[in-house]
């Protein structure tokens, strides 16, 4: 059996939605699956859509790191991280993170690590382009650290 | 020595280009990069106190030494997810 139990991809397509099948597993009795989904209002802002851009070879190493720390911390049977790049719609996910793992406290907790630890280190970017024809980059947060 | 140093984002936006040469010194560090940048590009100097860097697609701290021809990755806040 590979060492690698939770794998991870960056698409430029539709993130499939039936997660369960791939990391449901024998010993996984409790399978978290945690789609972030396109909003359209965030405050006083209307969305139109938003567009993911990264830089792709420190993404993929970095999304890595993470996954090894969460298969190291948690007993991780089965996992798929899946991110979205370019034009991501209203309602369309832009992000998945599924945890198989055999009791459900472990699978929650790694999954929120997981989409916690994406946010602070993954070299990946939306841009917002707004109702109104404008559109900015999303730089709100700290500076990036290595989490993994 | 020439730095090449890759840009995304928002500050890619700003500068206009993908990446961007700039000559410095020789024991030039990662932080005379920020300070570079802040200066040459009107806009940049609000974000780029808060951007990481990274070589060999690892973050480096600012006291990071460069040496001549490398590459350095500017990394704005993430906003993935």
């Amino acid at each position: 059996m590979s060492d690698t139990r939770i794998k991870t991809k960056l698409v430029d397509k539709p993130i499939d939605t039936d997660l369960l099948s791939r990391v449901v597993s024998e010993d996984g009795g409790a399978n978290v699956v945690f789609f972030g989904t396109v909003r359209k209002t965030t405050g006083d802002v209307q969305t139109d859509w938003l567009e993911y851009d990264c830089y792709s070879a420190m993404a993929e190493s970095e999304l890595r790191k993470i996954t090894a720390k969460a298969e190291s911390e948690w007993p991780v049977c089965k996992g798929l991280v899946v991110h979205r790049m370019g034009k991501v719609d209203i309602c369309e996910p832009s992000i998945a993170v599924a945890v198989s793992t055999p009791h459900r406290q472990d699978a929650f907790e790694a999954a929120q690590w997981i989409m916690d630890s994406i946010k602070q280190s993954v070299p990946i970017w939306k841009k917002e382009c707004l109702a109104n024809n404008d559109s900015k980059w999303v730089h709100h947060g700290e500076r990036p650290k290595s989490t993994g | 020595m020439t730095i090449t140093v890759l840009l995304f984002a928002g500050v890619k936006e700003i500068v206009g280009s993908s990446s961007v040469d700039l000559n410095l010194d020789i024991g030039a560090n990662i932080a005379d990069i920020q300070r570079e940048l802040g200066k040459k590009y009107d806009g940049l100097n609000a974000l780029m106190t808060k951007c990481a860097f990274a070589i060999d697609d690892k973050y480096v701290g600012p006291e990071t030494s460069l040496i001549d021809g490398a590459t350095v990755a500017c990394i704005p806040p993430v906003s993935g997810g």
